[in-house]
């Protein structure tokens, strides 16, 4: 069974969201963490990255919002008041409207701190006003459990997919509390173990984490590798594993699915067909800020064509040799889109060529037609998570 | 092994030659709930239940050796492992980064009164002789302590395993 894919049939025309949370600055006692306001752009990126971002820009919550994520931390205001300050009502309010609006794709992100109780259950996020007290039942103030809070508003969400990704100290905790919806497809990914503490990261990068998760979600050279949760999974297990986290634990990041899968990047044109080595630099493109580009993208023709299983891919495959062989007579506006990293231009085509596409379209339209007549081919219903041709095409 | 069961010496689901030792928990206000805490914890560390699955290692808990005939009040427990010999030292490193962890956690919900310590008690002499370890002496569990022995504090961790952390660096609040 294909994956999901926001890209792809199935996601056309419905809305998709990832609601990315970074928590940089922190009152009281706790560490501030510059490396999530890099975690953000990280984020941002790899989800809308050209040529394999399974998103827009557009679709994109940052909490907290372009512009507010470049405080200083200590030494500012406290509280509310803090350049970059996050607040848990304002990241449930986020979380109620994807809720309730986002029919397709739910991308869910946080980084900061995290806690749990004494026994290890009830993980709790941080926010930057967020303290512990002292009161043993009700310890927390101003965070949200992931438990109590986070999970029962995402298990009743529309989405035809949630993804949930925690970067935070025991966010292998939450494994504890994953209660999806009969039916729901669901997948959390948590940077680490149950019980297991990370490192802040590296304040000029990222955390460690989401570094090696930008580097998987954007740099999938060669059109056979697209980023489908369970291979995610693979890939960062093997990223992290050179890496300790704190207290010397081994660190593994852990995930729970359920459901079968989901694309979370498409693959790029090009390349040599290899992921980036354990240790290779992200190369960061500096001030340039999320979603400048101000443009709905289109996926990179390769990923396209990788979306489109049977008859209907050939179809727009065929479609596509037809028109790209027009490129040399039908001068086109020049584009404001980047072309893909690794993408091959397209160059003139012989008149054969252009012949032999328009005697292929036609036999398949013709062949297309036939199928339909028969009535061997039922579309998928809407609002559901199926693409037509899983529903017995 | 399960909640409260005895696990001392043979028959402990341990194969082969093995030896026991005692963790105990001290300086709060909670020392039954921490004790039952910290049980729990260990018994869902992911690395450790890879161990009891290989029946290396058996997790119980039994009466402390602190406890006398004549103290009163509640019954003070200990956490008591029993591990293979052969990977004894292997297992109780395992078994001590969670205890690290878990004490730098119950340091944040702290009373400014309480000081949450762990020790770990292993025979005095023969098989285990010199596995014992104690959150104060050792180090471990300092807020923003790196289990290395090494003072960590808030800034200048190591990028991939260094001694700072994402949980709450703080003891409790008020």
């Amino acid at each position: 069974m294909p994956p999901y894919s926001a890209r792809g049939e199935e996601g056309r025309g419905k809305r998709h969201r990832a609601v990315i949370v970074g928590v940089a600055p922190y009152t009281g006692g706790r560490n501030d963490l510059p490396a999530v306001r890099h975690n953000l752009r990280l984020v941002a990126e790899a989800l809308t990255a050209e040529g394999t971002g399974v998103l827009d820009p557009a679709d994109l919550v940052l909490i907290p919002g372009e512009g507010e994520g470049e405080g200083k931390g200590k030494g500012e205001s406290e509280g509310a008041g803090k350049t970059g300050a996050v607040d848990p009502l304002q990241v449930r309010a986020a979380l109620r409207a994807a809720r309730d609006e986002v029919d397709g794709l739910l991308i869910v992100y946080f980084a900061g701190h995290g806690i749990v109780r004494p026994d290890g259950s009830d993980l709790h996020l941080l926010f930057t006003s967020s303290r512990v007290t002292r009161d043993r039942q009700h310890p927390f103030v101003d965070t949200l459990s992931w438990r109590d809070d986070v999970m029962p508003e995402l298990s009743k969400a529309r989405a035809d997919w949630v993804v949930a990704i925690l970067d935070c100290c025991f966010a292998g905790n939450a494994l504890q509390a994953f209660n999806p919806a009969v039916g729901q497809n669901f997948a959390l990914l948590t940077a680490a173990e149950p019980g297991v503490e990370i490192p802040p990261g590296d304040p000029s990068a990222g955390t460690e984490f989401t570094v090696r998760l930008h580097r998987l979600l954007t740099r999938r050279a060669g059109a056979g590798q697209p980023a489908t949760f369970t291979r995610l999974v693979t890939e960062i297990r093997e990223a992290m594993a050179p890496l300790k986290a704190v207290d010397g634990h081994r660190w593994i990041p852990e995930e729970r699915r359920h459901g079968d899968d989901v694309l979370l990047a498409v693959p790029g044109g090009g390349g040599s067909g290899a992921l980036p080595a354990e240790g290779e630099r992200e190369p960061r493109p500096t001030g340039e800020p999320v979603g400048a580009q101000g443009v709905v993208r289109r996926p990179s023709v390769v990923g396209r064509r990788w979306l489109r299983p049977g008859l209907l891919g050939l179809v727009h495959r065929v479609r596509r040799r037809a028109s790209s062989s027009h490129q040399p007579v039908r001068r086109r506006a020049p584009s404001l889109h980047r072309p893909a990293p690794g993408s091959v231009p397209r160059g003139p085509r012989s008149r054969r060529a252009r012949m032999t596409a328009l005697g292929l379209l036609g036999a398949v339209v013709a062949a297309g037609v036939a199928v339909l007549m028969s009535g061997g081919c039922r579309a998928g219903r809407p609002g559901t998570a199926r693409p037509p041709w899983n529903s017995g095409c | 092994m399960t909640d409260g069961s005895s696990v001392g010496g043979q028959g402990s689901g341990v194969a082969g030659g093995t030896v026991a030792v005692r963790i105990g928990v001290s300086g709060t206000h909670t020392r039954r709930d921490d004790l039952e805490a910290l049980h729990t914890w260990l018994q869902s560390a992911p690395d450790l239940e890879e161990v009891r699955e290989a029946d290396q290692l058996a997790v119980g808990r039994e009466v402390s050796a602190q406890q006398t005939e004549g103290m009163s009040g509640e019954l003070i427990q200990d956490i008591v492992l029993v591990v293979s010999v052969e990977v004894a030292r292997n297992v109780i490193d395992k078994v001590w980064r969670s205890v690290e962890t878990w004490v730098r956690n119950r340091r944040r919900f702290a009373d400014p009164e309480e000081t949450p310590r762990v020790t770990l008690d292993g025979p005095a002499t023969g098989p285990g002789a010199g596995l014992g370890r104690d959150t104060d002496r050792d180090g471990a569990g300092r807020p923003g302590g790196n289990g290395d022995g090494q003072p960590g504090g808030d800034t200048g961790g190591r990028p991939g395993g260094g001694g700072r952390t994402r949980g709450d660096d703080e003891a409790g609040e008020v």
